[in-house]
This record gives C-alpha cells, sequence and structure tokens, in this order.
C-alpha cells in the first residue's frame, strides 16, 4: 500500500540541523584531508627521488644535484602517480563529495614534492 | 522551486544515445523517486544532474543559477551529496576515518550516530572492503547523516540491503527530506520506494515522465505495463 506523507521521526532521533555549505565555488580540503593525502604524496615522492637518485648513482652522476627542470619533472611525477593512487582506490567520489577539485588534488599530491626537493636542493647547495 | 534542475539532457556513450531529452528536479523537501528498467538511463541522469559526468546538451541549474558544466566539488561545496552506486568509500582508510573526513568538513551529525542511526556502530573501525554489500550501504548511508547535504542524489541506496533495513533505512531518509533535504532517489525495490516517495519520475526510451505521487504513478499504464509488470505483490500498490 502507498503510504501517506510521514514526517513524524523514527525512533531514530536525529538532529536536523542543516551542515555547513559553502557560498562560494570552491572549498578548500580541511587539515585531516590535506595531512592524508599529503602523508601520501610525501611518500611517493620518497619512492620517486630515491629510484632518479638510485639511477644517476649507477649511471655515475650525482644523486643530489638536479636542476630545477628535472625537479619539476620530478613533481609532476608525483602528481601524476597520486592521481593515478586516487583512481586506483576509488577516490573520486569520496573527494568530489568532500568538495576537493581535482586541481586541489593535485596541489596535494605537488606540495610535498616540492617541499621535497627544495629541501634536496638546499642540502645539495650547503654540502657543495 | 526546486533547488536542483537538469533541464531537457541528452547523452551517447560511443554512438548508442542513452538520453534524448530527460529531466530532473530536485525540491526541498521532497523525497524524489525516479523509475525505470535497467539501461533507461537513470543512473546516467543522475550523474549528469551530479555534475559526475559531463551532458552532450541540456543545462544544470542549481539554487537558482545556471551552470553550463556543473561539477561535482563545486556543487558538494554549495551542499549536493550524490551516493553513486558504487564505490563512495576509498579503499584505502577506515570506514570511521572517512566518515570524519566529512564530519570535519561539513560539520553534519556526528560519526558515532550516524553509525548508530544505520546499525552498523561495530563496523567504523573495518576497512570497507572487508564490509559485506549490505554494511557497504549501510556505511554510506551513515556518510549522508554525518554529511547532512541540502540535497542528495542517490543511486540505488537500497541495493544489497534486506527489506526490512531497506525500510529502515527509507524512514530514515524520509525523515531527511521532512526536515527540508531535497531528495532523489534511483532503485527497483518498488514497494519501499513508493512507501517513502513524494513524487515519482518514470525514465524510458531516453526521456522522462513526471508521474506525479506514487498513488496516481503506480495506476499510469505504461508504467505498469513497461516497468512494474504484473507481479503479485506490485498488484496492492
Amino acid at each position: 500500500m502507498v503510504a501517506t506523507r510521514r514526517c513524524e521521526l523514527t525512533a531514530h532521533t536525529v538532529d536536523l540541523r542543516v551542515a555547513r555549505a559553502s557560498t562560494s565555488h570552491l572549498m578548500l580540503p580541511n587539515t585531516l584531508i590535506t595531512t592524508r593525502f599529503a602523508a601520501r604524496g610525501a611518500q611517493l615522492w620518497i619512492g620517486a627521488r630515491l629510484l632518479t637518485g638510485a639511477v644517476l648513482k649507477l649511471a655515475g652522476g650525482d644523486p643530489l644535484h638536479l636542476d630545477v627542470s628535472s625537479a619539476l619533472l620530478i613533481v609532476a611525477v608525483c602528481i601524476a602517480l597520486g592521481l593515478a593512487d586516487v583512481h586506483r582506490r576509488h577516490e573520486r567520489a569520496l573527494l568530489d563529495n568532500l568538495g576537493v577539485s581535482p586541481l586541489a588534488r593535485s596541489a596535494l599530491f605537488a606540495v610535498p614534492a616540492l617541499i621535497g626537493e627544495s629541501a634536496v636542493a638546499c642540502v645539495a647547495s650547503i654540502i657543495g | 522551486m526546486p533547488l536542483l534542475v537538469a533541464d531537457c539532457v541528452s547523452k551517447s556513450f560511443r554512438g548508442r544515445r542513452v538520453l534524448t531529452s530527460s529531466s530532473l528536479r530536485a525540491v526541498e523537501g521532497e523525497l524524489r523517486v525516479v523509475l525505470g528498467r535497467n539501461g533507461s538511463g537513470k543512473s546516467t541522469l543522475l550523474k549528469i544532474a551530479a555534475g559526475w559526468i559531463q551532458p552532450d546538451a541540456g543545462i544544470v541549474h542549481y539554487d537558482g543559477q545556471a551552470l553550463l558544466e556543473a561539477r561535482l566539488p563545486q556543487l558538494a561545496a554549495r551542499g549536493l551529496f550524490y551516493l553513486p552506486d558504487h564505490d563512495l568509500f576509498s579503499t584505502a582508510y577506515p570506514v570511521r576515518v572517512q566518515l570524519e573526513l566529512f564530519e570535519r568538513q561539513f560539520g553534519g551529525t556526528s560519526v558515532d550516530d550516524a553509525l548508530e542511526c544505520v546499525g552498523v556502530s561495530a563496523l567504523g573501525q573495518k576497512m570497507p572492503s572487508a564490509l559485506s554489500g549490505g554494511e557497504l550501504r549501510r556505511a554510506e548511508i551513515a556518510a549522508i547523516m554525518v554529511r547532512r547535504p541540502r540535497c542528495l542524489l542517490a543511486d540505488e541506496p537500497f541495493r544489497g540491503i534486506a527489506p526490512k533495513d531497506a525500510e529502515e533505512i527509507g524512514q530514515l531518509l524520509r525523515t531527511l527530506s521532512c526536515s527540508g533535504m531535497a531528495i532523489v532517489l534511483t532503485g527497483h525495490e518498488v514497494p519501499t520506494l513508493a512507501g517513502v516517495a513524494d513524487h515519482i519520475t518514470w525514465c524510458t526510451a531516453g526521456t522522462t515522465y513526471e508521474l506525479g505521487p506514487p498513488s496516481a504513478a503506480m495506476q499510469h499504464e505504461g508504467l505498469r505495463r513497461d516497468y512494474l509488470g504484473q507481479a503479485p505483490y506490485l498488484r496492492a500498490l
């Protein structure tokens, strides 16, 4: 039988507050999202940097000294790997529903790599 | 006035036209249901309305604003929640952690209350891959509770859930719509869906028909002939 409209609260008494909604079109990821995904970005950068360093070492080069374009290439690789990882873990729906845009996702993987490359460049310049 | 309108949308996949001219409306305080046979374009229509995929033609309006290219992250920031037919949760984190992401980002119902509400309190620490289909769907309903959106588009929310549990969750969604949420559901669980719906939309042959309240919709000759069939339990509808 088709029920008529029922508006009474069920046994599950729920809080009927309206959740926050941004009035703008963009929403920044909160610190919990940022730390979770930036940690993954850092892991990816460490992996990519170790691999690059090993290849350079085997080729007789200096694993610490990279020019700017090579460092940026590593950052780009980290972003690509991070986005592929998001796809592999079926996280598009989660991140989209959290209001995290594809650009913000890329930034979550780019920032740890940029920080890491800057740190390595500093260390390399100190060592000489 | 509808909060969300997907107006006259069409969509083809690899030359196969799925939607020709379909429309979808989500109205605050109303629970609307889209019915239709497998492959009729219900999910595609919902995805277009949610900004998950882009239509070939047509437009999406949200909160009075026309959006030429609606994108889910932007709509989500303005209060929309899209529950896909599978894979809402990441495989990387336990359910509780993912619900906490919503709580921290939007501040709706607490995670503990939401998990208890849908009867999966004990499963919060588990990874989504460790849950059965029905448990996972309940956990995804908990995400709706935590998010507490202005507008919910849910693709087959009762998939894999036992009839009794589906009835409870249906009542929960009914309560949410009464609190002002605009809800659109799809599915094939006709008695459950008709029991909670305010309005039925029929999706067939690439277009949609607004059939009105369930009592009127269930008498619609075309819907009975092409979708409901003659199953004994449906005759009561």
